[in-house]
Parts: structure tokens; sequence; C-alpha cells
């Protein structure tokens, strides 16, 4: 196994995990996955349906155990001191329907240490500061989904990792909590792992993407590098890709190139996609097809999802 | 493991079904008692114990099915609760163990059950005192020993309701095989005995409710340590078996 990987103190995995597998019977659930989730990330988990996002989540916040590989919490394998600074949404917040918010935050506050005269700034913050008695169980669902973050944040984590926490919500409930996470991101200096179906969405607050596909972490890609490749792009195909990616390179090396099965893919400098041309039929290459094609967020996320 | 403890006392202390319970318990226990002053097949098994008056009441409630029904349902509610709610995730996740909530369910579970038992046996005993009076002739060192032992039956008893539902973790599911395991193991323990034919020994005189029924009924405390034997060996059954199982569960 490899040892925590560690950059300087601005920039430190607050959760890691190595070649992470857990396996259900014949089933990889989650298969050598390796993520790097630095302070201050808000990380998008995307993936479909049973691809392994809930499981890595799980995983991390020790509510299953691990097949094999490490995780890594604060650069620690003390995990159980660890994940006290984690708090958690998974499937669904874990609430007391019949009591009220108020109720529950005191229950949760002995559990976790917390001082109890902080429940009322808690209940502002996450906007249930007027429910009064209402019982949770008649709670809408944005409203739900606010009392289990309020729950989360009893303890005060450094840490928030949240299932599909805005999934069946309205849009004024997905403003909501959408809000809520940037202000706690921002303000509270809180690490956010999020996951969703909702790529629109997770593009308005996610820095740094995680992409799940079959149990297996496809990639991770920054929300800046993303949108780098995102917008248009030029697709050269040449009668030999690997040299006309070498000749591209050396003549732009500003230039992001990508070889592909079907081509090349040149993803900025695409001004000089006629001078690339030229260079690339006066070093003896035949090209076949050039082509500037608009690629979006969608198109990136469905190219690596699958169908 | 405090501060599990105090939320757990916290959820039992704040839920009404814990009073609600409680109050259902006492009703019937001391109904049971006024009745036993009329009811002809109350009456006549207090005459076969040979004690009808305060002792007797206050045994009667340690070996009732109505108590049995109502811990059973107040066990399957109390245990079963988190796993309902999913709240066993917001415990879990902030790092207490699998081992540590057993044992807080466990603990919390087993007072309860304590201060019930002495709850309802001090109030039958001062319902049986006013209704039927008590005997200053009686061998008071055998009825100790029949508390005794019914006491360990009823918390064997206990073991097994929260071997059920820390297991099932559903509520619905873990009320209605606590109420019916008893008896079922009652009759399956008979079945084996018509099959088995064994001239001396029946295996349904250690089912809990033939336990209970012989120590109100019989004159006999020759069996008595071997029924608290046989009940403690119950109790480390469930709990030694629900323990693995459930810190093995994934």
């Amino acid at each position: 196994m490899n040892e925590p990987t560690q950059n300087n103190q601005d920039n430190v995995y607050v959760i890691e995990t190595d070649s992470l597998t857990k396996v259900y019977g014949n089933k990889k659930a989650v298969n050598n996955v390796s993520v790097h989730i630095r302070r201050g990330d808000i990380y998008g988990l995307i993936g479909k349906n049973g691809a392994g996002k809930t499981t890595l989540m799980r995983l991390i916040l020790g509510l299953t155990s691990p097949t094999s590989g490490k995780i890594y919490i604060n650069s620690s394998t003390a995990l159980y001191a660890e994940r006290e600074k984690i708090g958690s949404i998974i499937e669904a917040p874990g609430l007391y329907k019949s009591c009220s918010a108020y109720e529950n935050l005191l229950r949760f506050s002995i559990l976790y240490g917390a001082d109890k005269d902080e429940i009322p700034s808690i209940l502002s913050l996450v906007g249930l500061e007027n429910v009064g008695k209402k019982k949770a169980g008649v709670f809408s669902q944005g409203m739900r989904q606010r009392l289990g973050i309020a729950i989360a944040l009893l303890a005060h984590p450094d840490i928030l990792i949240l299932d599909e926490p805005i999934n069946g919500l309205d849009p004024a409930g997905i403003k909501e909590i959408r809000d809520l996470l940037l202000k706690l991101n921002e303000e509270k200096k809180v690490t956010i792992m999020i996951s969703s179906h909702l790529l629109d969405e997770l593009a308005k607050i996610v820095t740094v993407y995680g992409i799940i596909r079959k149990g297996e972490l496809v990639e991770e890609i920054s929300a800046e590098e993303l949108e780098a490749r995102c917008g248009f792009y030029a697709k050269f195909v040449t009668s030999d890709d690997d040299k006309a990616a070498s000749i591209i390179g050396s003549a732009y090396p500003d230039a992001s190139v990508e070889k592909r099965a079907d081509g090349l893919y040149m993803f900025n400098d695409l001004e000089m996609t006629a001078a690339i041309n030229a260079l690339l039929v006066k070093s003896g290459l035949d090209v076949s097809e050039i082509a500037k094609i608009s690629y979006g967020l969608e198109d990136f996320f469905i190219e690596r999802l699958g169908d | 493991m405090g501060r599990l403890l105090k939320f757990e006392l916290r959820k039992l202390f704040t839920q009404k079904s814990t009073y609600i319970l409680f109050g259902i318990m006492v009703g019937l226990s001391v109904l049971s008692v006024v009745v036993s002053n009329f009811s002809i097949i109350a009456v006549a098994m207090a005459e076969i114990s040979g004690n009808k008056d305060a002792s007797f009441a206050a045994l009667n409630t340690l070996g009732s099915a109505n108590f049995e029904i109502i811990v059973g349902i107040f066990v399957a509610m109390f245990v079963c609760a988190d796993y309902d709610l999913m709240t066993n995730k917001n415990v879990l996740s902030r790092g207490f163990t699998k081992s540590e909530i057993y044992f807080a369910k466990l603990i919390v579970v087993y007072a309860v059950v304590i201060v019930e038992l002495i709850a309802l046996f001090a109030i039958n005993f001062f319902v049986g005192w006013l209704t039927m009076g008590l005997k200053t002739n009686q061998d008071f060192g055998a009825f100790a020993a029949k508390i005794s032992v019914l006491f360990i039956i009823a918390l064997a008893e206990t073991a097994m309701f929260f071997a059920i539902s820390i297991l099932l973790r559903k509520t619905g599911g873990s009320i209605a095989l606590n109420i019916v395991t008893p008896i079922a193991v009652l009759l399956v323990f008979m079945l084996f005995d018509s099959l088995a034919k064994f001239e001396d020994f029946a295996l349904a005189e250690y089912s809990f409710s033939m336990m209970q029924t012989n120590i109100l009924m019989s004159p006999d405390f020759t069996k008595l340590p071997v029924y608290a034997v046989v009940c403690a060996g119950y109790a480390a059954f469930f709990l030694v078996a629900s323990y693995f199982a459930t810190v093995k569960r994934d």
C-alpha cells in the first residue's frame, strides 16, 4: 500500500482512499478506487444508479468495511477518531420523525458532545429557526434535508459527506440546499463530498469531480479543467496520430491534446487549427479530417459514464 | 460509551411509548390481581399454590403473560427505532462501534426491565395486600427463591426479545415475533416430547411459560436451581449469538 499523498498544509488531502475495494458476493461494488479530496473542496461524485457512489461514501464513513484498500482521513488511519470530524447524510437523513427539529438536535447533541446552547444558531443557519414544535415527520423533503444537515453540523465538522441531498427536491428546495452548502463551504470552510445525478446543479457548486462507473473511479477532474475541456474542441484524423500529437506538442507547448481511438483531440488554441493543419501536412502526414465540435458538460459525463 | 448511554436514555425518557407501555403494564397487572379475587380459575390457581395473598399476587406479576407481551413490545420498539428511522447511521458514522451501540441498547433495555419488574412487584404486592391480605405463617425463604428464579426467567426472556429485535431490525416484525416466539417455542418443545417419548424428561418443561407455571403452582422447590441454570444458559446463548451476528453484520 502507498502512504497517503501529502502536499503542503494548504493543499492537504482531507480524504484519500488507496485502491479501496468492496465486494458483495461476486459483485465489486467499489473496485480499486483512489479518491483525493483537498481541504476546502466541494467534491462532486457522479455516477449512475448502482455505480458505487453510496458504497464509497459508506466505506469512508465506516458504515461498511472495505474488502481491501486503505482510507485516510486527515492523513490518518485512526479512523474512529477522525470520523468525529465528519458530518454526513447517506441515502436519507436519519431523523426522529415524532420529534421537533429542536428535540432532534438536542438528542444528537448529547451523542456528539455538542453544546446545546448552539442549537438555535444551527437551526437559524439551515433556515429552520421558525418551525417551532412541528414534528420532523411532517416536514417537506427540503426541510428534512436541511434538518439532516443541521444534525451533521452539530459537532462542527470539517467535512460533510452528502449522498444525493438534492434528489427529489423541488427547484426552491434545491436552491435552498445549494445556497446552504456554498455558505458552509465559504464561511465555515467545510469540505464537502456530494453525490448527485443532477449534473447542472452540481456544476453550480462543485470544485472537483470524481466520475465513478461500475465501481471504478474513471477520472478526477477539477471544475476549471472541465470548463477548459468543454465548449469547443478540434478533432484531427491523421495517418499517424502519435506523430501528429508530438508535432503539435513541440510547436504549441500550451496546447491540450489528447489521443483517442478515433482521432486526436485538441481542447484549446483552436484559432491555430488551420496553422496546425498546414504544419501536419508539411510534416508529411495525411490529414483526412478536421472538425470543430461543440462539447458540453453533459457530453463529457455521458462519454465517461457510458450509455 | 457514556455519551451513547446518555443518548439512549434521553430517547427512552422522551418517547411517549415508554410511559404508555408501562401504564398498560401496571393497569393490566393490577386488574389481574383484583380479578384473581373473583375469577374461578384464578382463585383455584391461588388455592393450589397454597397462598392466596399478597405474595401470590406479586409472584404472579413476574410470571404473567401480560408482562411478557408488554416487555416484548417495548424491547422491539426501543431497539428497532434507530434502524427503522436510519438514525443508527448518525451514530455509526460518528465513530461509535457496533459493539458500543449493542451494549448501550442492552444496558438500557435491562435497566428498564429490572426497574419495571421491581415496580410491578411492589405495586402488585401492595394491591394484593389490600385485596387479599398477607399470610404471615408462610415460608419466606421459599418465597424469595421463587421470586429470584422468576426474575431470572424474565431476564432470560428479555435477552430473547432483545436478540430477535436487534437481528430483525424491524419494529413491526420484531413485535410480532416477540409475542409469538414464547408460544411457538413451547409448541415446538411439546412436539419434540411427543416424538421423542422420553419417560422421565420433558423438554417442554424448560420453555419459559412452563417454568413460570411450575414455579407458581408447584410446591416442589427442587427444580428451582435447574430452572435458574437453564435460563442463565438461554440468556447467554441469545446475547452471545446476537452480539456476534450484530458485530459481523455489514
